[in-house]
């Protein structure tokens, strides 16, 4: 009986985490983005879709050329490779071209015109993907099969999520790192606070615009890239991962990593318990804490930069 | 005043070409009314000009709040799908099909939701009030998918043809004779009545009051204007319209989902009509809605992949041409002008 409850809150617990670790990778970008560059990129949440339409092609290629052939170990080394190197990498240069010709005529705009344009930027990824890999649903559960699930008292679970949150962990621990303790961070940092006195120091604030961009996207893509294997994935999704994308902004406060990691716990965690006790207010609970968080402290739970 | 004087020639002009766009105007409303009645004109080409005509009601209700407040809202859906609901679920569960009985209703509660969400997001400005409005706004959406034993989830509510006046059109005529006859106007009078009324609340003080606070907050809060008083009065009135707009969309479509209605991509939608059209004309909007529909209707025809055209040319417009097909318009009616004063001389 007591295993049983020990048992219950655990799975609703990690399924708080991965939920947390999906959000984390998707909102992060978007809230450096807005905070450092100060750009509000509506579709940005499209990459996540993006990462993995791409990572279900990657795997189920795969598994039709080599998938005998390699042992447990050897494939589990591919697909890890593949999700989570070579997706965020082809999605990052993607990204990379798109900021070129999309993004960079939107820079300077006010933030009311780059949501509207962002979102049209949105509409048209979202039906370039579909052209791309037609607009059926995609899975690729190989990665998760592989490895599996161990139980609990009263149930299963895959050691696939495991995985996603402790990459996740460590992705957020590297950033934490890299914005704290290393020379780039520091700078980045500070150009969110006066881009001008940074570039008047000599830097090529370009350059580093250019990184922050092409991190937040490769982190989307790997959300997407870890999401897969667990859950299956449509074009749709991307207008219902931009609200979700914002509510990690919002909550955490724009521009600010420790808001997004403190967010994106909140909102798994709100998701994890409301799917269990009460699933019909799920996702409204999220909202409902988005609407809430909006009131009492616009800046959000982190938020210093005033937008 | 004199003739002679540069102003007198100026307003001589200005009267000429008002007098000229008004009649340009009577004449839009003459074929408007005829429409139905037009060689070549079926039941697609009546139905298609109804639905601009429904979503020109909801996008000049749009501008109202962009365009005359400087407040962007994606939350609109809220308010065309909650009056499109309400139609739909008051006939359902109570049983109403009088039409006057029904729009008054959805109005009523697209208002009511104005009251409740615009009172909370006009606490902030600029992004926070578009994100506070999305949030709000995709609760209700939310709430509807998962209330399902209510609202029918993602799957809908049926609209069934209403009685206008007592009578019931679609027995008496059938169905072409109903939406030619008499739902079409039902419309355009709809329409009609929200250009009249906006154009004069935006003329009218009122009107002015929000111009200022659009064009600098801090002025008009100096001059003594209660900024958020009047910012939450223009929600109330743009979702009000909004609904008007949403229970036109829910008699012609005869079938609502929370994905047509309610989803943040509607709002996108209505966003993206008034920013085609131009949000710094009063009937920018229409142009916009018109432009949308048909462009859409087009392209759906083409291809299925008409979102990535609506997102182009999304993209292209506020890249290029922020004030939309009125700015166009306006810059062609410049030149021309230009053209014909200064034609002798180059």
């Amino acid at each position: 009986m007591v295993q049983q409850l020990i048992s219950e809150q655990l799975v609703i617990l990690l399924n708080g985490l991965s939920g947390a670790a999906t959000l984390f990778l998707l909102g992060t970008g978007l809230s450096l983005i807005y905070g450092m560059l100060n750009f509000l990129n509506l579709a940005h949440a499209a990459f996540l879709p993006l990462g993995a339409y791409l990572a279900a092609s990657l795997v189920h290629a795969t598994v039709d050329a080599v998938g005998g052939s390699l042992g447990f170990v050897g494939l589990f080394v591919v697909f890890l490779v593949l999700l989570l190197v070579v997706v965020p990498a082809v999605v990052s240069a993607i990204g990379l071209v798109m900021e070129r010709t999309a993004f960079k005529p939107l820079y300077g705009l006010e933030d009311d015109y780059q949501l509207l344009a962002t979102f049209g930027i949105i509409l048209m990824m979202e039906d370039a993907m579909k052209f791309i890999w037609s607009g059926e649903p995609v899975s690729a559960t190989a990665p998760s099969n592989l490895l599996g699930t161990f139980t609990l008292p009263g149930g299963t679970y895959p050691w696939w999520s495991v995985l996603t949150i402790l990459v996740t962990a460590l992705v957020a621990g590297t950033l934490y790192y890299f914005f704290e303790e290393t020379r780039l961070g520091k700078i980045t940092l500070a150009m969110a606070e006066d881009e001008e006195a940074v570039s008047f120091a000599g830097i090529d604030t370009r350059s580093i615009h250019l990184k922050v961009f092409v991190i937040g996207i490769a982190l989307a893509a790997l959300g997407g890239a870890l999401y897969l294997p667990t859950a299956s994935m449509t074009t749709g999704l991307a207008l219902e991962f931009v609200i979700l994308a914002f509510a990690v902004l919002v909550i955490g406060g724009l521009g600010s990593l420790k808001g997004a990691i403190a967010a994106s716990l909140t909102i798994g965690m709100v998701q994890a318990y409301g799917a269990y006790y009460v699933p019909v207010l799920e996702l409204a609970l999220v909202f409902l804490l988005m609407a809430v968080v909006m009131l009492i402290k616009p800046t959000g739970l982190f938020g210093e930069i005033e937008a | 005043m004199s003739q002679d004087t540069k102003t007198g020639v100026a307003v001589g002009i200005r009267q000429r070409f008002g007098n000229l766009s008004s009649a340009a105007g009577a004449l839009l409303l003459v074929g408007a009314f005829a429409f139905p009645y037009l060689p070549g004109t079926g039941q697609y080409e009546v139905f298609l000009l109804g639905q601009i005509l429904a979503f020109a009601i909801a996008a000049l209700a749009y501008n109202v709040l962009l365009g005359y407040t400087g407040l962007l809202s994606f939350g609109h859906a809220a308010f065309f799908g909650g009056s499109a609901y309400a139609v739909g679920l008051a006939m359902q569960f109570y049983g109403i099909t009088e039409l006057l009985l029904l729009i008054p209703f959805g109005v009523l509660v697209a208002g009511t939701i104005a009251v409740v969400i615009g009172f909370i997001s006009v606490r902030h400005t600029e992004v926070y009030y578009a994100l506070l409005m999305l949030a709000l706004a995709h609760l209700i959406y939310v709430l509807t998918v998962k209330m399902y034993t209510v609202t029918g989830g993602t799957d809908g509510v049926a609209i069934t043809t209403p009685t206008i006046a007592g009578i019931n059109y679609l027995t008496v005529w059938g169905y072409a004779g109903y939406l030619m006859g008499i739902l079409y106007y039902v419309i355009l009078i709809a329409f009609v009545v929200t250009v009249v009324l906006l154009w004069t609340f935006m003329h009218s003080p009122f009107g002015l009051t929000l111009k200022t606070i659009r064009d600098d907050p801090e002025r008009a809060r100096a001059i003594g204007i209660p900024v958020r008083r009047y910012r939450w009065y223009a929600s109330i009135m743009s979702g009000v319209f909004t609904g008007l707009g949403g229970a036109m969309y829910a008699f012609l479509n005869g079938h609502v989902t929370p994905d047509t209605v309610l989803h943040w991509a509607r709002s996108g939608e209505l966003a993206f009509m008034t920013v085609l059209g131009g949000t710094g004309w009063f009937f920018g909007p229409i142009t916009g809605a018109g432009a949308f529909i048909l462009i859409r209707s087009q392209a759906q025809q083409l291809t299925e992949y008409w979102h990535f055209m609506m997102g182009l040319v999304l993209f292209l417009v506020i890249v290029f041409e922020p004030e939309g097909i009125s700015g166009i318009g306006a810059r062609i009616r410049r030149r021309v002008r230009d053209w014909r004063d200064g034609g002798g001389e180059k």
